[in-house]
């Protein structure tokens, strides 16, 4: 566990020297999610100028769900942006060198890059959820914090496992850089309350690709509106979810033709 | 001519070898255009018109939107300057007997045929699926410059990318760049929502850029929001943008390639 994490702190600090070097680069990257991030907060005002509230939230609840999606998807590409490399890895033939170095492939092929740049803008996210959680009418107790920060735990390891899925995929199927960026996509069902979706759709995005168990539950978990039967449902899916896709990696290792090495 | 058939010929082999690549894109594009429309949906449940459009125009600018989107995109072609320019690939353009910029510009017609084919073809089933829900415009003299705008917008939204690209003459990772012109664009070209809900201030100053002409311009017309002598007139705007762009292209190409050392060759 130690060797671990000195070696992602190792990856980190190289990480960090990397965007340091490229500092212009790197602004513009933070000032596009920035952007982002602003013009779906204004949407969401703009939306709330017209209507009092979006399928029963109120407009800082709203806020609350849109915060906790980008919460866990800058979480997500903070720890896990070593993925998106993967792809050309396997292309490449790179993969070779990294199987043959006395660690765990798959910890290094997830963690081989760490995004700084998510890290710092954990900063605005975190300041608009102090900020909607401020004007929601509620006096949350410990209780809600505690049931939160647990939904979020369980549905990062939701996010781990899809990581883990798509390099397995990349393996299986060399070119299919399409996958990781098909999760990317689909997270963005998780950006407004689920109940927008009609009913069949918020089945698919619970079960089959668990979008709503990684995004809405937290923060229904934290507004209290969460019940036990499907907290402990969640719990149990990423668990099980999360073992699927060790299993799934265990299987694509067989698969890896070495391609181009 | 024959040799810029044949870049294309190249272009359009190398996607079809990566075609599951494109499908896997068009999927997730699938969430995008399910979202938007569910999120208005939802919105239109408690209000009749938002900034001006009722349902149906929120929901043919979504359809339309996209459609046009798909049909201006390029899908990174800066991403292919800037890795010609980085990796050192540029010292083989530059001993052909063939102009870079023209090369690239070939090229991505080739590379963007079949994201252009499937992405056009996915949106029409939409435009099927939603055609209820749909304002039809009838008049062929709008469609036609309507169709000559999105045209104009596919060259515009080129030389832009080309632009960006080259930028990696004096950066040595452009990335970040890229992912910020990126949503730049889409922002204000109105691909995530119409420009009408930016504050005043900004959506005038959004109309003095190109941007602007690539989605939310033919949508409006579309829409019967602009009228023809409007179409003409952003016509004139987008032919006056690319030879302004293409100007500022030989002249960042020129001073690009006096800094250029070839790293990788």
């Amino acid at each position: 566990m130690k060797k671990y994490l000195i070696i992602w702190k190792t990856l980190t600090g190289l990480a960090t020297s990397s965007y340091l070097t490229n500092r212009v680069d790197s602004i513009s990257y933070f000032m596009g999610k920035l952007i982002r991030l602003s013009f779906f907060l204004l949407m969401i005002i703009v939306i709330f100028n017209k209507t009092s509230d979006l399928v029963g939230y109120g407009k800082y609840e709203v806020i609350f769900f849109f915060s906790t999606f980008n919460l866990m998807d800058v979480l997500a590409q903070a720890f896990f942006r070593g993925i998106y490399f993967f792809g050309n890895d396997i292309k490449n033939g790179n993969f070779d060198f990294i199987l043959t170095k006395p660690i765990n492939a798959l910890f290094y092929s997830l963690s081989r890059l760490t995004d700084i740049l998510d890290f710092i803008f954990l900063a605005p996210i975190i300041g608009l959820l102090i900020y909607s959680i401020s004007k929601i009418n509620i006096s949350f107790t410990f209780i809600n914090y505690a049931s939160y920060f647990t939904m979020i735990v369980f549905g990062l390891l939701i996010i781990m496992a899809l990581h883990i899925i798509t390099a397995a995929i990349n393996i299986i199927a060399i070119e299919s850089e399409a996958a990781i960026w098909l999760y990317r996509d689909s997270m963005t069902i998780g950006r407004f309350p689920p109940e927008i979706f009609p009913g069949l759709i918020q089945i698919i995005f619970t079960v089959a690709m668990p979008i709503i168990i990684i995004v809405s539950f937290p923060a229904k978990a934290f507004l209290g509106i969460l019940s036990l039967r499907a907290a402990l449902f969640a719990i149990l899916y990423s668990v099980l979810f999360f073992a699927l896709s060790l299993l799934i990696w265990k299987k694509s290792l067989k698969h890896y033709s070495s391609a181009s090495s | 001519m024959r040799k810029y058939l044949f870049l294309i010929k190249t272009a359009w082999q190398r996607q079809l070898v990566y075609r599951a690549t494109v499908y896997g894109y068009r999927l997730g594009n699938i969430f995008d255009v399910l979202f938007q429309v569910t999120i208005w949906t939802a919105v239109y449940k408690s209000t009749s018109v938002v900034y001006g459009y009722n349902y149906n125009e929120m929901i043919t600018y979504v359809m339309i939107g996209w459609l046009i989107n798909f049909m201006t995109a390029n899908y990174g072609i800066e991403d292919v300057v800037s890795r010609n320019i980085q990796n050192g690939e540029l010292n083989v353009y530059l001993t052909r007997p063939l102009s870079y910029l023209r090369s690239i510009i070939t090229m991505s017609i080739g590379r963007t045929s079949i994201a252009l084919i499937s992405g056009v073809a996915l949106q029409l089933l939409f435009i099927f699926i939603f055609q209820n829900h749909m304002v039809a415009q009838t008049d062929l003299s709008i469609i036609l410059v309507i169709f000559i705008i999105v045209i104009l917008g596919y060259f515009v939204r080129l030389l832009l990318s080309i632009l960006f690209g080259l930028i990696a003459f004096w950066a040595t990772d452009v990335s970040g760049l890229n992912s910020f012109f990126a949503t730049f664009i889409r922002l204000l070209s109105g691909g995530y929502a119409p420009l009408s809900l930016l504050p005043a201030m900004l959506y005038k100053l959004s109309l003095f850029f190109p941007f602007a002409y690539i989605v939310f311009f033919p949508t409006q017309l579309y829409l019967g929001k602009l009228d023809l002598m409007d179409g003409i007139k952003g016509v004139g705007v987008e032919l006056l943008w690319l030879v302004l762009l293409y100007v500022i292209i030989k002249i960042v190409w020129n001073k690009g390639l006096k800094k250029y050392e070839g790293v990788g060759i």
